[in-house]
């Protein structure tokens, strides 16, 4: 038994030797053992279970790339702690997790806000969460990195330094092309000093802290805008410039809840808001439904967002162009009750989405492709469909393949390919 | 003349006892919403109009929606005001705490009891995506209306303006002095 364990072992080790760059094979050591395939609702509700990406809430995925292979790195929220699992084999089997914060700590994990992951152009591991503190609606945005493929984590530091129990939460990061590290968070500081002067503010503020030292320190928190929406997430992408823009959805004059995009400065300059999106959604309330964004080499924002305005409704796909800042193509691709969660993709000249739709009983993965930049659309297509309740997908892409990562609480976490 | 103003009086006091009652009763614990609990309520009702409004303790101007309810939380009838939380039941304490903070805890209180959130809201109106506030009003029709976002003060009282005149009319109906008064004619 001892003796087929130490080959098994060795296997393992030789497979992770082969397949791993530098940085990523020191937190294979630290991964060697996996976990069996722990799947389902039973298997989760086995106290024994070790924490899993099928049975931790809100996980969230990216690869990293191997001298072979890419490995799968996950985080996900269970137990308060942020855990990390690497999978070698696609989603097969995921190593025993590590708890990226060793005090354990409320954590804020529904499918809008949820623990992020970032692999650096230096290949360090730089993860965001927010943190539950005391009061409604109260958090803090915490960040940690890892140096060494993710076998250790720094201690995890809050970003938000105004000291103050309110709400700071729907962290984004992202990273521009000279390395330089960004986090995004919908902040209401500014809203509770309108507050107490008196004044109205609509919805929140988005805040943000730049660092130019690969996260060993940031700039001050700055205002990124005012009106914000106050409980949609933020959509972060480099631009082919490889700047960085966030798309969200904001409340605009009249509590219009439609879209914002602006650029986010790496140095400290005020911001320029533009609107992105016309649905004239007169809402003075939360969808809980932010959008998402793709940006391709001619700088063609690909956008997908929710919407119930008087001009569409449903889940739109459209094309922003960010040098004359027009839209075109626009399009509803699922007006069916039940359709949500909109995410785009592009890579080339293929542009992906992926959303999900409730039919009443079941819930069921969609994907439609074009492969002539968003302009003929492919019919849609059924990834996967579930009984019980599921989580947002969200793309995940390797250096040749897209694939779509899906927890379900019935099946577990699927990473299904989508590429050809 | 005087028969006139008697009715007026008559209703007013009515309208006082049902207030002094309703605000009077205990915390009423907090029902799990399953997928037949709308048609539960639709038929517990009996005809008589209803405000349905569904919140969460994750939505901010829920909160103020929740505050507005409370000053007008006596003008509704006993069972005429139903909130439904779409939060799950594990956070059954802060809607408690939220209830009680806004004095809407002796209202007819319900919480998503369902594992898929999804399965209510279609349930519920498969037109609702989700966001919140959500209101839906129903009348003796059962016809409904939805609106989502924050009520104003306005679309509230207009609807309890209804609701009352609503009362009126049944008060007046089963009354005996009315049906006396028919009797002679």
């Amino acid at each position: 038994m001892n003796g087929m364990r130490t080959m098994r072992t060795a296997i393992y080790l030789l497979v992770i030797l082969l397949s791993y760059a530098a940085g990523a094979s020191h937190a294979a050591m630290q991964h060697d053992q996996h976990t069996e395939d722990t799947r389902g609702a039973t298997a989760c509700q086995d106290a024994h279970a070790l924490p899993s990406p099928h049975c931790g809430r809100a996980p969230t995925a990216t690869f990293v790339e191997g001298v072979r292979d890419s490995v799968l790195y996950v985080v996900f929220s269970q137990n308060n702690h942020v855990y990390l699992s690497l999978s070698t084999d696609l989603g097969r089997t995921y190593s025993v997790p590590t708890a990226i914060n060793t005090t354990p700590e409320a954590i804020y994990d529904d499918g809008e806000n949820r623990p992020k992951i970032l692999v650096g152009k230096d290949q360090w591991i730089y993860v965001s969460w927010t943190h539950k503190t005391p009061g409604r609606y109260a958090g803090e945005i915490r960040f940690t990195r890892s140096r060494d493929g993710g076998a250790s984590f720094e201690p995890p530091r809050t970003i938000n330094t105004d000291n103050a129990l309110i709400s700071h939460r729907f962290d984004s990061i992202s990273q521009d092309s000279k390395g330089n590290l960004y986090l995004v968070w919908i902040d209401k500081r500014a809203q509770i000093k309108a507050a107490a002067e008196g004044q109205d503010y609509t919805g929140a503020a988005l805040y943000y802290v730049v660092s130019h030292d690969q996260g060993a320190s940031f700039s001050e928190n700055r205002k990124l805008v005012d009106h914000s929406c106050e409980c949609c997430r933020v959509a972060l992408a480099q631009d082919a410039q490889g700047k960085v823009v966030a798309f969200w959805r904001h409340s605009f004059p009249g509590q219009i809840r439609d879209h914002a995009m602006a650029y986010v400065p790496e140095t400290h300059t005020s911001a320029e808001l533009f609107r992105a999106t016309e649905d004239q959604w007169h809402l003075e309330g939360c969808p809980h439904h932010g959008p998402d964004l793709s940006i391709d080499a001619r700088n063609i924002a690909h956008l997908a967002w929710f919407t119930q305005g008087s001009q569409h409704q449903g889940l739109i796909y459209g094309q922003f162009d960010l040098k004359t800042r027009t839209m075109s193509n626009e399009q509803v691709f699922d007006a069916t009750p039940g359709a949500s969660r909109p995410q785009v993709y592009a890579i080339g000249s293929d542009v992906y989405l992926v959303w999900k739709r409730f039919n009443g009983e079941a819930t069921e993965l969609l994907m439609r492709r074009s492969n002539d930049n968003g302009n003929t659309w492919s019919e849609n297509q059924s990834l996967a469909k579930t009984q019980e309740k599921s989580d947002h997908p969200d793309f995940v892409t390797d250096k040749s393949r897209v694939y779509v990562a899906w927890q379900t609480q019935a099946e577990g976490y699927l990473l299904l390919q989508v590429s050809p | 003349m005087k028969q006139k103003y008697l009715w007026p009086l008559i209703v007013t006091l009515l309208s006082l006892l049902s207030t002094l009652s309703s605000a009077e009763a205990p915390p009423a614990a907090l029902r799990v919403f399953q997928k037949s609990s709308l048609q539960d309520i639709i038929s517990s009702l009996d005809g008589r109009p209803f405000m349905l409004v569904l919140w969460s303790i994750d939505c901010p101007p829920c909160q103020q929606e929740l505050a507005l309810l409370q000053t007008r939380r006596h003008d509704f009838a006993p069972k005429e005001l139903i909130l439904i939380s779409t939060d799950s039941p594990q956070d059954a304490a802060a809607i408690e705490a939220t209830l009680a903070e806004y004095q809407l805890e002796a209202l007819d209180n319900w919480i998503f009891g369902d594992d898929l959130p999804e399965r209510l809201r279609f349930a519920i109106d498969p037109g609702w995506y989700g966001e919140l506030p959500r209101s839906y009003f129903y009348d003796t029709d059962r016809q409904r209306h939805s609106y989502s976002g924050l009520l104003s003060e306005a679309i509230v009282d207009k609807w309890l303006s209804y609701t009352l005149s609503v009362r009126l009319a049944s008060n007046q109906q089963n009354s005996p002095l009315t049906s006396r008064s028919s009797e002679t004619r």
